[in-house]
């Protein structure tokens, strides 16, 4: 299988279906975030397509200098923000957590873990699920969101203290 | 000073280490519940084959169309120039009253090619003998500013392609 540096090799060269695989490669991780920050099936199928419209731009003469995940998270929050702001001018957050619905017969353990990630501040939330959901290394959280390696670390940890100490969320940890 | 041995101590500290469990459920938390359509899939390896159609390919109309129209344009002007009586007669009274103050007929003192017609070839005639430094007639000093040179070719170029508004 073509890393993704190969393929980004390719498409520099003109070469349209290693474009192709690339999409196939990163849609739904894509499509995922902006549903995430969409709260809307609709909406985020319009980030998916903007986001590799605007990737798709950046050939010929594309350099990936760190992860596609880190290059195409900023991108996605950055569409998928301005699209909600278009449609809902001055909404508050940035994530889909305060839109989740309410299951009719309550699967406890998702409306559990949903209520403890509200908590959370949306800095250590965002993180959290940078990491967690999105599978980001420290160290491309602390680029992706132009924050100090200590602090990404000192926000995941104080996360996972508050969802350590919370009973909703306590059985995660593995302790001793 | 605690801070930093906390941070130290969470890399390696087990009370955090936390379950392949959470991470599943959070993904399953935040995961949408429709997948992406087919047609979305689609359209964007469509953008990405217009993206790079090579630029040849995009100007292969221009290849042809350029020539196309060139030689279209030279037929259409030869046809032009073939018609009995292309040469406007306004070009000819324009000549006499330059070249020749005495009034005499000044049909045959444009027609520098000899074919019988007045017409751009006369200019491109009078422009060779000039480059090629030929001796030249002193009726060929259209413009009547007492040299012969690329003025007087222009002068009989714009006479030959002048359109006659009566025709």
């Amino acid at each position: 299988m073509q890393s993704d540096r190969e393929l980004i090799d390719a498409i520099n060269a003109g070469d349209a279906d290693a474009f192709e695989r690339l999409y196939r490669r990163y849609r739904d991780w894509v499509y995922r975030l902006a549903w995430r920050f969409t709260a809307n099936h609709e909406d985020a199928l319009d980030v998916l397509q903007e986001t590799f419209t605007y990737l798709l731009r950046k050939f010929p003469g594309f350099a990936l200098t760190a992860s596609m995940t880190t290059f195409l998270y900023p991108a996605v929050k950055h569409i998928a923000l301005n699209l909600r702001e278009r449609r809902s001018p001055g909404h508050v957050g940035d994530d889909v957590l305060e839109s989740l619905p309410v299951p009719k017969s309550p699967q406890t353990s998702r409306s559990e873990l949903a209520a403890a990630l509200g908590a959370l501040s949306p800095e250590q939330r965002e993180v959290v699920l940078m990491r967690f959901v999105d599978g980001l290394p420290l160290g491309d959280i602390s680029i992706v969101l132009d924050i100090p390696l200590n602090t990404v670390k000192s926000r995941l940890y104080n996360a996972l203290r508050t969802l350590r100490d919370d009973p909703r969320t306590r059985d995660y940890f593995l302790g001793e | 000073m605690l801070m930093n041995e906390e941070r130290r101590q969470f890399d390696n500290e087990p009370d955090l280490r936390i379950s392949e469990r959470f991470s599943e459920d959070l993904s399953r938390l935040f995961a949408p519940n429709r997948p992406v359509p087919p047609d979305i899939d689609r359209a964007v390896a469509e953008a990405a084959r217009r993206h790079f159609v090579r630029p040849e390919r995009r100007l292969w109309w221009l290849r042809w169309t350029v020539p196309a129209t060139a030689a279209a344009a030279i037929a259409i002007a030869c046809l032009w120039w073939a018609q009995p009586g292309a040469t406007p007669p306004g070009a000819q009274q324009r000549y006499s009253s330059v070249v020749n103050d005495s009034g005499a007929e000044p049909a045959t003192s444009t027609d520098i090619d000899g074919n019988g017609r007045v017409d751009i070839l006369d200019a491109f005639t009078l422009a060779r003998h000039i480059e090629a430094r030929r001796p030249t007639e002193a009726m060929w000093d259209f413009n009547g500013d007492g040299l012969i040179d690329r003025r007087d070719v222009d002068t009989v170029a714009l006479a030959a392609v002048r359109l006659n508004k009566g025709v």
